[in-house]
Parts: C-alpha cells; structure tokens; sequence
C-alpha cells in the first residue's frame, strides 16, 4: 500500500508537465502560435528556401512590433559552383531607409556577380531592424546547416535598445543565459499563448493609449539614458561579447569563414542626443562643443579625440560605444575564422580630415548611399584578401565602375531623402520639415513619396517607372530600372532578357551578352538564343556563338533555316583557330571577313578587312571587300 | 481499471502533489515572460533603427 501510495505521489507530481506537454501538442495540432525556424519553403518558387516572415517574433515581447526583412529565396540543393553568403545584423545592415539596392549586400552583389561573370552568388540577406546581437546570434545557429560559404555580420548599434537589449527590456535584460532560455521557450506555443495573454492584460490595463507618443518617448527615454561606464553599459558590452563570442566559436569549429565588420558612427554633423548638465569633461554636449570648434580651428586630432568622446558620452546610446570594436577586433583575435572587416577605416579615409559626418552618414549611424557603397567596398576587400572566391581576382570591377553603373534609381534615392526628412522630424532629432516647394512633382518624386508612405510597394513603384522610361524612350534609364529589378528578383529570366533587349537598343553588345546568357542560364528559350549568337558572332566571338547557335537551330521557331548559318560557323571558328595561329595570314583574314560578310556581319567583316589591310594595303581582295562593306553601311 | 480509480481519488483529494507543481511551473513561465518585457519605449525607439 505504501509503494502505491509513493507511485501516486510521483504521478501525481509528473502530471503537471504531461498537462503542459498535452496542452502544447493541442496547440500545435489546432495551428496556434508559429513555427520560428528560420527559413521556411518559399510558397512561390517550389526547392527554394526563403526567411520566414515569423523568425523575428521569438526576440519581441509583442509579435505586432516584431520586424521582417527581405525573402530572398535561396535553392534547397545548392548548385555547384555557387558561392553561398549569408548576411546577418540590424538596420545599416539592411540598407534603411533605402533598403532593396541600397543595402551594402546588393552593391557587394552587383559588384561580385561582375568581377566573376561565370560564378553564381547567393547573397541572402537575414537582417532586421531593430535586433541586437541576440537575434544575430539566434539566427546563426541554424546556418551551418544551409551550407554557408561565408557569413557576414555588421552588428552593434542596437545593443542598448534593441530587442531584448539591456536598455530595452525589463529586469533580465542583463542575463545573457536567462534571456536565451526564455527566446528558447518562446518556441514552446504554450509560451506564445501566455506571452499573447500577457500582453492582452497589458494593453487592456493601459486601455491602449499610445497616442502621446512624443511625450511618452521623452518621459521614456529620460528612464532609458545609460552612462558611460555604468553597470547597464557594462553589461550591453558583457552581452554584446557573449552573443557574438558564441557565433564565433560556433562558425569557427563549422569552419566557415565570418567577417565581422567593425562600427562605424556619425561624428561630427550630430550633436549628441541626451547630455550629462554642466560643462565638464563628462558632458557630451561640452565635448561635442568643444570638437567643434577644434574643427574650426583646423586642429583635427583634438577635434577627433573630442567628437569620439561626445558620442561616448552620449547617455541615449543610438551609437555604439568603441568598445563594441574592441570586442570584435578580440574575437578575430581569438578564433582563425573570424575576419574584421575594416569599414571604420574606409569610412575615415573617404572622410575629410578623417572625421565621420554627412559625407558618408545620413544621422547618427546609417549610411548615406555612398556610405553603404563604402561599406560593401570594405567587405569586398576583406573578401579579396582571404582569397575566399578565387585565389586571384581578375577583370575586377572596380569601386569607381561600381559607383557609376550600380542601379540605384531615383526612387530609390529620393525615397532615402524623404524617408530622412520624416524621420528628422520626431524626436530626437527635432529638425522642423521645410515648406513644400509650390511645384509640380516629377513622377521620380510621387513614386517615392508613395513608397515612404506605403501605398505602394517597391515593385509597383519599379513597374512605374520602368512605363514611364519606356514610354518616354528613355533606354538607358529603362535599362537601370530593369537592372535593379533584376538584382531583386536573381532567379527571375525575364528582367535579365529585357536588360539585354535594352543594352543591344543602347548598343552595348558586350553588356548584352552578359545579361542574355544569365537569362539563358536561367531559362533556354529560342529567343535569347538567337539574340546570344547573333551578337556573339558581331563581336567575333564565333566559338562562344556555337552552343547557342546549335540551341536555337535544335529549337528554332523562326521561319528560317539556321543549318547554312551553323555550317558557316562551324568553318568560322576552324578558319579563326588557325588564324589566330598565324594572324599575318592575310588570305585567313580576308576568308573571316567575307565569311561574315555573306551574313550581313558588317562589324565581324570590318574588322578582319582593316586587318589585312594594316598587313598589306594594296591587298586586292581586301579592298574588294572594303568596296563591298561600304556599299552596305548606312 | 482499479489503479485508475485510485489514483484519480488521489489525485482529488491530495491536490498539493499536482496543483502546487502546476501552479509554480505557470507561475515561473509567466515570471520569465514578464521579467523579459520589452519597455513600454521599445516600438517608438525601433523606429529610429
């Protein structure tokens, strides 16, 4: 009777936790709550994986604050030859306000896709905004599975006030192990219903007043303000160091290459936001005052030393302190595959007198367009160096080619501006909007005024404005539109094919070719086939001409035969080989031309023609053909 | 069956051995959950980044 009583007394106590674990399978099996891992199938392109729009709510208290970034599909089986990046951090990382091409992934995208023209790069971007090292570090757990080639990270201006920031969260806020057992909970659906219960009785308590939101964040932030050297600001760096140590450990023993960029802020074109009163050393504002005129004076070192230590000083911590990059410098210390990449360095050197400011900074951290260019220079560097790619990097784009064909549209551009100016205006900038020019505003100007105020997408608003080029016959800015969509859309043919309609419109053959036979990679159709061999064989490429000549000819839809066409080509690359074997051959030279000549090729025929003739000018065939190309030009 | 019957008894009349475990274990989560609340400031500052 005793062992059956002391049998009961056990049930009885484990009887709790199989209520607990029924009530959570109840909830699974009626779909409550959400599934938080991090990529999920992407619903519209089946075999690829994209960001799960519900990854973000484990690190908010409240879902409905819970931000999502960009679904940038990834396939399941990753194609050889792929190189596989995945970029992890907060807003700056995300490219806001520009976000899309302005992000520093895209122009470091657009860049490599360039420099290796036969290489496929996933470049997927995993960042959010306002998430500190927590959700970074949560989110780089589950990526050694998805075949990283390399990890990059730039991340350390949210560590305060982030989600479950030490500034921004209650009580636990300072327990790195606590605060990663309760994000582990919250994958439990019994955890979202009391996290949703909770939040319920709070809203209800509050009877849902936010509509004093600009006096509410002052009295807020007035709680919020951290000083420097105080335990909370000790502990958002012991917190900082905790998450991105463990990151580091865990890429290291994966061995995948990580590159943690080092922070970078606005010095000297913003004043800090909340200061210590009185005008002594520990006040911002007197720093700040105090650099400004060492600024003036020319005496750039103090005006350094003191702009630095007003940011410090700064009791709203928008910024991150310096020791954030002293951590990170100590991780790559630390672990072989951790790299720092050097943008603080890069953005002083693009800075006059090395000091930080408007030049390359939009407010307190984010960079302006050629900040964000900056910073996807300093990365692709880091990359360079590790030989991470290829051992040698040839036919490189360089910054300054990055910087003039990079497809940042106006919309895009304006849209950054206005986004600012919004932003600009509410505390704790304050700055006061000017008046609105009485004049009517470009298509360019309503398009991103829509975007800003969402009554249109990004897409819609590239849909617009690639109409209105077209119609205005405006090729070249057509051909930029197409190109940025084709950057948001990687996996999508069409953009790729029109961009190579547009370059061919604007004769630029070489671009052409570079678009259509990523189309073709992507989707073979007869139509970009025979737009490839065509402009193929006008720049006398005949041999690169052939897979797609023989495609087209297998596959043709035209009314056209392509069998002579594929001979001819056929004997063009033979009589090329042996040309190139002795280019003082004239008789070869003259057989290329004509060959090209019988098929309308005027460039093809052109070339090869000044080409016997610089070997022989009397040459009689050569300038029979001479006579024969000028009849044909226009 | 009869074990069943037992324990059920058991279990209606000695509540401490089930109710109090229950209790604390909600009482640790919610705990956890309230210890780890984002400020009230958090949506208007994660506007800002």
């Amino acid at each position: 009777m005793n062992k059956r009583l002391w049998l009961f007394k056990g049930l009885a106590a484990l009887s709790p936790l199989l209520a607990l674990v029924l009530v959570e399978g109840l909830l699974r099996l009626f779909g409550y709550g959400h599934d938080y891992r991090l990529f999920v199938e992407d619903p519209q392109r089946k075999g690829y994986w994209i960001m799960n729009p519900h990854a973000s709510e484990r690190y908010f208290t409240e879902t409905d604050n819970a931000t999502t970034g960009n679904f940038e599909p990834f396939r399941q089986r990753k194609a050889e030859g792929t190189f596989r990046i995945f970029v992890l951090g907060e807003s700056t990382t995300i490219g806001y306000p520009y976000f899309h091409n302005g992000s520093f992934h895209r122009w470091l995208h657009y860049r490599l896709m360039h420099t290796f023209p036969n290489r496929n790069f996933e470049i997927i971007n995993l960042s959010l905004t306002a998430v500190n090292s927590y959700t970074v570090f949560g989110f780089a757990q589950q990526l050694p599975a998805y075949e990283p080639d390399a990890v990059l990270i730039y991340t350390g201006h949210n560590e305060y006030y982030g989600a479950m920031g030490v500034g921004s969260t209650s009580s636990l806020g300072g327990h790195p192990a606590l605060v990663r057992l309760v994000l582990k909970l919250r994958e439990l659906r019994l955890m979202q219903l009391l996290n949703r219960t909770l939040a319920g009785i709070r809203k209800t308590m509050s009877g849902g007043k936010v509509d004093l939101r600009e006096n509410l964040m002052k009295r807020m932030a007035a709680d919020q303000q951290i000083a420097y050297g105080s335990a909370t600001y000790q502990q958002g760096i012991e917190q900082f160091k905790t998450n991105l140590n463990d990151l580091c450990r865990l890429f290291s023993e994966k061995q995948i290459p990580v590159f943690i960029s080092n922070l970078v802020s606005n010095e000297k074109d913003l004043k800090p936001f909340v200061s210590a009163p009185g005008s002594t050393t520990a006040s911002a504002q007197h720093q700040f005052t105090q650099a400004t005129h060492a600024y003036a004076n020319g005496q750039f070192a103090e005006a350094k030393q003191r702009f630095v230590q007003a940011k410090e000083l700064d009791l709203l911590r928008f910024r991150a302190p310096e020791a954030m990059n002293q951590v990170i410098q100590e991780l790559a210390n630390r672990y072989p595959e951790v790299t720092v990449v050097e943008a603080k360095a890069v953005f002083e050197h693009h800075s006059p007198n090395g000091i930080l400011g408007q030049e390359t900074l939009l407010e307190h951290v984010h960079p302006n367009l050629y900040g964000y260019a900056l910073l996807s220079d300093a990365f692709y560097e880091a990359l360079k160096k590790k030989r991470l790619i290829a051992p040698e990097w040839k036919k490189e784009l360089s910054f300054a080619q990055l910087r003039q064909q990079m497809p940042i549209t106006p919309v895009d551009s304006l849209k950054g501006v206005f986004e600012m100016l919004i932003l600009k205006e509410g505390w704790p900038f304050n700055e006061p909007m000017a008046p609105e020019e009485n004049r009517p505003k470009t298509i360019e100007e309503q398009l991103a005024g829509a975007l800003v105020v969402k009554q249109i997408t990004w897409p819609d608003a590239m849909q617009q404005l690639l109409a209105h080029y077209q119609k205005a016959q405006n090729p070249q800015a057509a051909l930029e539109v197409t190109e940025a969509l084709m950057l948001e859309y990687p996996y999508d043919p069409a953009f790729y094919g029109q961009a190579g309609k547009l370059a061919l419109s604007l004769n630029q053959p070489e671009r052409a070719v570079w678009f259509l036979k990523k189309a073709f990679q992507l989707e073979e159709t007869f139509a970009v086939a025979q737009n490839l061999f065509i402009t193929l064989l006008k720049l006398d490429r005949p041999d690169e001409a052939l897979p797609y000549l023989r495609y087209a000819a297998a596959h043709n839809e035209s009314a056209f035969s392509l069998n002579e066409l594929q001979n001819f080509v056929d004997q063009l690359v033979s009589a090329k080989n042996q040309y190139l074997a002795d280019t003082t051959n004239v008789a070869l030279s003259n057989q290329l031309a004509a060959g090209y000549l019988k098929f309308a090729n005027t460039a093809g025929a052109a070339k090869y023609v000044a080409k016997s003739l610089r070997l022989d000018p009397r040459n009689p065939v050569a300038l029979q053909l001479k006579a024969q190309l000028q009849t044909l030009k226009p | 069956m009869e074990f069943f019957q037992e324990f059920w008894l058991f279990m209606r009349t000695r509540k401490r051995y089930w109710l109090y475990p229950l209790l604390v274990l909600l009482l640790l989560l919610s705990l956890l959950t309230v210890m780890t609340t984002g400020s009230a400031l958090a949506p208007f500052i994660y506007s800002l980044f």
